[in-house]
């Protein structure tokens, strides 16, 4: 089997990982600051050192201001639905994920906000003088995926959150294809709000991922998705306002995020530089191998400095359903085929609403799994 | 004999975080409940010698631990 399909979630998980949430579970299972047994410490120890290690990652001082979500998809509802007034003009790029889409519409339609999209080519890249201009308008905040998760071009964001900041607008950016492969220094690019997934590129469980405010964003102006519990102020029955308990009610999934702990210090260890390059050469191959081939088109940039490495592509002729079921069949490649959850993605690149084969490459893959596609992929075309 | 003092913060995550900058410059803490008489904000606190409790409070505002108060700690289970 050759998993081509890291976009979706890293696979397999580092022995790292497992380890490290065995222990949680044998050693650490207290509820972490609910107690203050030796247990409850020890649980909430291995969650704080995971923050610890985020905010190295990032760049950023204060390891409280990473706070812990279900996935990418809670963390992104906790900005959009915690920080948009009735009314407030939010910018969005023509890329984005339905984690971003579905709650800006659900907010169009229930708190009139105004949502305007910024143009990306047929390439994915994004048009800065759309944004600009856009940004001529008064606007509260501008969101934008890090890089698509459908044919994985890089959005400038370090340039977006100049122009957003100068225009007095917040960024937002939705990293969780990237944080892990690519650089992302909040403080140099100026993010004011990291969203970020813990179980693809970092190499955590599923069922972790979070937010991370920006040294200079004031909560107050974030309101939280849940309400709850948090083991602090507890004889008060109104939400705390201090970092993070402000954002984190209910017991959290410690298990998970203590694996995810194990998966950033591993990032941390190796360094983004070094993922990225080993992403990038296994990118190469893969776009160069298949621009030999008749009949395959190949959506977003093409280059693999321009990119990660998630590649979109359609064979003439067939159904993307059939190829995928092909590459499956015949040297177990495991893709993903349709629209990936993001059909604005989809009618930006004009692959709507057939969708594209993805393959995405990751810590694991090697230049044989991509030599492999490569093969299988050459059959499909001449087929 | 020496004083502790206890340094109350506003949830356990700040306790972590205090007790990591405190233990990487050197200073003696522990992580202890939270005496009741003092605090109920969070079930945690971070006992300190009472003699250090200037340092600590400077070192923990640059490290951006918010600081309820600092008590004077002399319940004998506590201070063993």
């Amino acid at each position: 089997m050759i998993y081509l399909d890291y976009a979706a979630t890293s696979w397999p998980k580092a022995p790292e990982v497992t380890d490290a949430m065995l222990a949680f579970l044998e050693k650490a299972g207290g509820n972490p600051g609910r107690s203050g047994h030796s247990l409850s410490i020890a649980a909430g120890r291995a969650i704080y050192e995971t923050r610890e290690a985020l905010a190295e990652l990032v760049n950023l001082d204060d390891p409280l201001r990473v706070i812990f979500t279900l996935n990418a998809t809670e963390a992104l509802n906790l900005v959009l639905m915690g920080l948009l007034k009735p009314g407030a003009r939010v910018l969005t790029s023509s890329i984005e994920h339905n984690s971003v889409m579905r709650p800006l519409r659900h907010l169009q339609a229930s708190r009139g906000i105004d949502v305007a999209t910024v143009h990306c080519d047929a390439q994915g890249r994004l048009d800065l003088g759309d944004l600009a201009s856009k940004l001529n308008t008064p606007t509260q905040l501008v969101i934008l995926t890090h890089a698509s998760n459908v044919c994985g071009t890089i959005l400038p964001v370090g340039k977006a959150a100049a122009m957003a900041h100068a225009a007095g607008a917040l960024l937002a950016v939705d990293a969780a294809q990237t944080l892990g492969i690519l650089p992302l220094d909040m403080r140099e690019l100026g993010i004011d709000l990291l969203v970020f997934s813990g179980h693809k590129a970092l190499g955590g469980p599923p069922g972790v991922g979070g937010l991370v405010l920006g040294d200079g964003f004031d909560p107050a102006q974030l309101e939280p998705l849940v309400r709850g519990g948090t083991g602090s102020r507890s004889e008060h029955e109104e939400q705390p306002t201090s970092l993070p308990d402000k954002y984190e009610s209910g017991t959290p999934n410690g298990v998970g995020i203590a694996g995810l702990g194990a998966g950033v210090r591993m990032v941390l260890a190796d360094g983004v530089a070094e993922r990225r390059a080993h992403d990038c050469a296994l990118c190469e191959r893969l776009l160069q191998g298949i621009a030999e081939l008749p009949n395959i088109r190949v959506y977003g940039p093409g280059r693999p400095d321009e990119q990660i490495g998630n590649i979109a592509l359609t064979v003439a002729g067939q159904h993307v359903s059939e190829v995928g079921w092909q590459l499956d069949q015949r040297e177990g490649i495991l893709s993903r085929v349709g629209l990936h959850c993001a059909p604005a993605a989809h009618r930006t690149l004009g692959t709507f609403p057939e969708g594209c084969v993805r393959l995405s490459v990751g810590a694991a893959t090697t230049a044989g799994d991509v030599d492999a596609a490569i093969a299988v992929l050459a059959r499909i075309s001449r087929s | 004999m020496s004083q502790y003092g206890v340094v109350l913060v506003p949830n356990t995550s700040s306790a972590l975080k205090a007790e990591q900058l405190l233990r990487r410059a050197g200073y003696t803490e522990q992580l202890i409940p939270t005496p009741r008489e003092f605090s109920s904000d969070c079930g945690l606190a971070v006992r300190i010698n009472w003699s250090q409790r200037d340092e600590v409070r400077q070192l923990l505002a640059d490290g951006k631990v918010e600081i309820v108060d600092i008590h004077k700690l002399d319940r004998s289970q506590l201070t063993k």
